[in-house]
């Protein structure tokens, strides 16, 4: 599904391809009247519809979870009364997904294509990445940095144990543990992400100079 | 999901392999509770993990490969390596603080010495990590602690400061008053009650002397339903003055009433109507009824 082509699954919408200010100004005053909060919200309503997306399709998840906010937006807009935004969204989400599998079905190659792209972008050496990760676990607080050493030192019965005996000590239990290491985790995973995309960007300005 | 869904079952949802029931029940469940989302993100970080270490079982590393693949997250897949890398069993460079004495010497001593004691010695090195990561947290809450004082210190000071503005105003306000005394510009509100439309023209007057200040216009309200009222007040011309919100108020002598202040700078000499304007809560605004009256100066 493309962000420029979008069908109503209801039939009842025109078709639209980006969320409006009017649109996303409903939507952020029923996810709550503070706009901070309200973009918090926002941003947290978006990362479930990618991840559902994902989750379900594969393919196109982030196309998915703009496409669903779109119509949730102008439902808001047209003046449609939604008590529950997130219950809303997900039912939207629904149809907008039973789309995507219709396409994907019809366009084989496409998603060969998209495979392709993961081909080519898996034997990468992982120096690079080893070198943005020790720069990012500096940056990160002594307490969360402790705590992923811990918690993903060795393997197998290994790691299991020290675990186990982490979240004794700290008294958690071993799923609020996960939940602490998950969250330390993304804040590292986000800055070497960033770390990586900054590094790669002039190889690809480079790479699209014209030879002589 | 309720909280008897086991990690298997939120697995199995992850690797598309739930049934669609159970998969949407799980859906929207997570979408009304960020809890239960977390939960399954945390998961999907271990999933992925398993997968780098060649931990999962041929079937699912092979659905795993291919969804990652589709959705392009080569990206997290090198990071899990990286994580594996610098933490995990293979390790080659050197651990942060806690595990960074503790580890090597462990590994030593179990080169050395054999079964029940190796995982004795591993058991105390993993301990002492724990003890150290709860030592870090001690000092997370010490620090947060000293935080919140220093928040609560400048807040106070910044009480103080306001505190110390207010008075400074108040006692402004209060020398300009005392100049006003001082200088006999005292003034006086004045409560005029109107009267509707009548047939023969003007029947409101209003005689204004020039201590009166300011005007307060008063509109029989008893008969007027609405919950919101406003009023606007022009010049015979047509010309708007002023709009405000009119207030309800009751008393023995003049009965219901709305009021609107007007400053008696505006009240020239001069024939006015005072527009009073309804509305329902979400309604829009309907014209009530208009008060002419005639300004006469003293």
């Amino acid at each position: 599904m493309g962000r420029r082509n979008h069908h109503s699954a209801d039939g009842s919408a025109p078709p639209a391809s980006d969320l409006g200010p009017q649109s996303l100004a409903s939507l952020l005053e029923v996810l709550d009247p503070e706009p901070a909060a309200a973009a918090a919200k926002y941003e947290s309503l978006r990362r479930k519809l990618t991840k559902f997306f994902e989750w379900r399709v594969g393919a196109l998840a982030e196309e998915g979870a703009d496409e669903t906010l779109n119509r949730v937006g102008r439902k808001l807009q047209e003046g449609e009364a939604i008590r529950n935004i997130s219950g809303y969204a997900y039912g939207v989400a629904r149809l907008v997904l039973l789309e995507i599998r219709r396409r994907t079905e019809q366009s084989r190659t496409a998603v060969a294509s998209l495979q392709l792209l993961g081909d080519d972008e898996g034997p990468e050496s992982v120096a690079p990445w080893l070198a943005c990760l020790d720069r990012c676990l500096e940056k990160l607080d002594r307490n969360n940095r402790e705590l992923l050493a811990a918690y993903y030192r060795g393997d197998g019965q290994e790691r299991i144990a020290g675990r186990k005996l982490i979240a004794q000590t700290l008294s958690l239990s071993l799923e609020s543990l996960r939940l602490r290491a998950h969250r330390a985790r993304r804040k590292v995973e986000a800055c070497v992400q960033e770390c990586i995309s900054r590094r790669k960007a002039p190889r690809v300005r480079e790479a699209r100079l014209p030879t002589l | 999901m309720s909280k008897a869904s086991t990690d298997d079952q939120l697995t199995r949802y992850l690797l598309g392999e739930l049934p669609e029931g159970e998969s949407a029940a799980l859906e929207e469940e997570y979408f009304g509770d960020d809890a239960c989302f977390e939960r399954l993100l945390a998961l999907e970080d271990e999933l992925i993990d398993d997968y780098v270490r060649g931990a999962l079982p041929a079937t699912r590393h092979a659905q795993l490969d291919r969804r990652l693949r589709e959705t392009g997250q080569w990206r997290r897949v090198q990071f899990a390596r990286a994580l594996s890398q610098r933490f995990g069993a293979n390790s080659q460079t050197p651990r942060t603080a806690a595990t960074r004495v503790v580890i090597p010497l462990l590994r030593r001593r179990a080169e050395v010495f054999v079964g029940a004691l190796a995982a004795a010695l591993l058991l105390f090195a993993v301990a002492a990590g724990s003890f150290s990561l709860r030592n870090a947290a001690l000092r997370g809450e010490l620090a947060r602690a000293e935080e919140l004082q220093r928040s609560l210190v400048k807040r106070s000071e910044e009480l103080q400061r306001s505190l110390d503005a207010e008075q400074a105003q108040k006692e402004a306000a209060l020398r300009q008053l005392n100049q006003a005394h001082a200088e006999g510009k005292t003034s006086k509100p004045a409560r005029f009650l109107l009267l509707g439309t009548v047939r023969g023209g003007v029947a409101n007057r209003i005689h204004l002397s020039p201590e009166v200040d300011p005007v307060v216009l008063l509109a029989p309200g008893e008969e007027i339903p609405y919950p919101l009222y406003r009023g606007t007040l022009r010049t015979a011309a047509g010309e708007s003055m002023l709009q405000a919100r009119l207030q309800s108020s009751s008393s023995a002598t003049e009965g219901t009433t709305l009021a609107i202040e007007v400053p008696s700078r505006l009240l020239t000499p001069g024939q006015y109507v005072l527009t009073v304007e309804g509305r329902a809560q979400r309604g829009k605004w309907e014209g009530v009824r208009d008060y002419p009256f005639e300004v006469i100066r003293k």
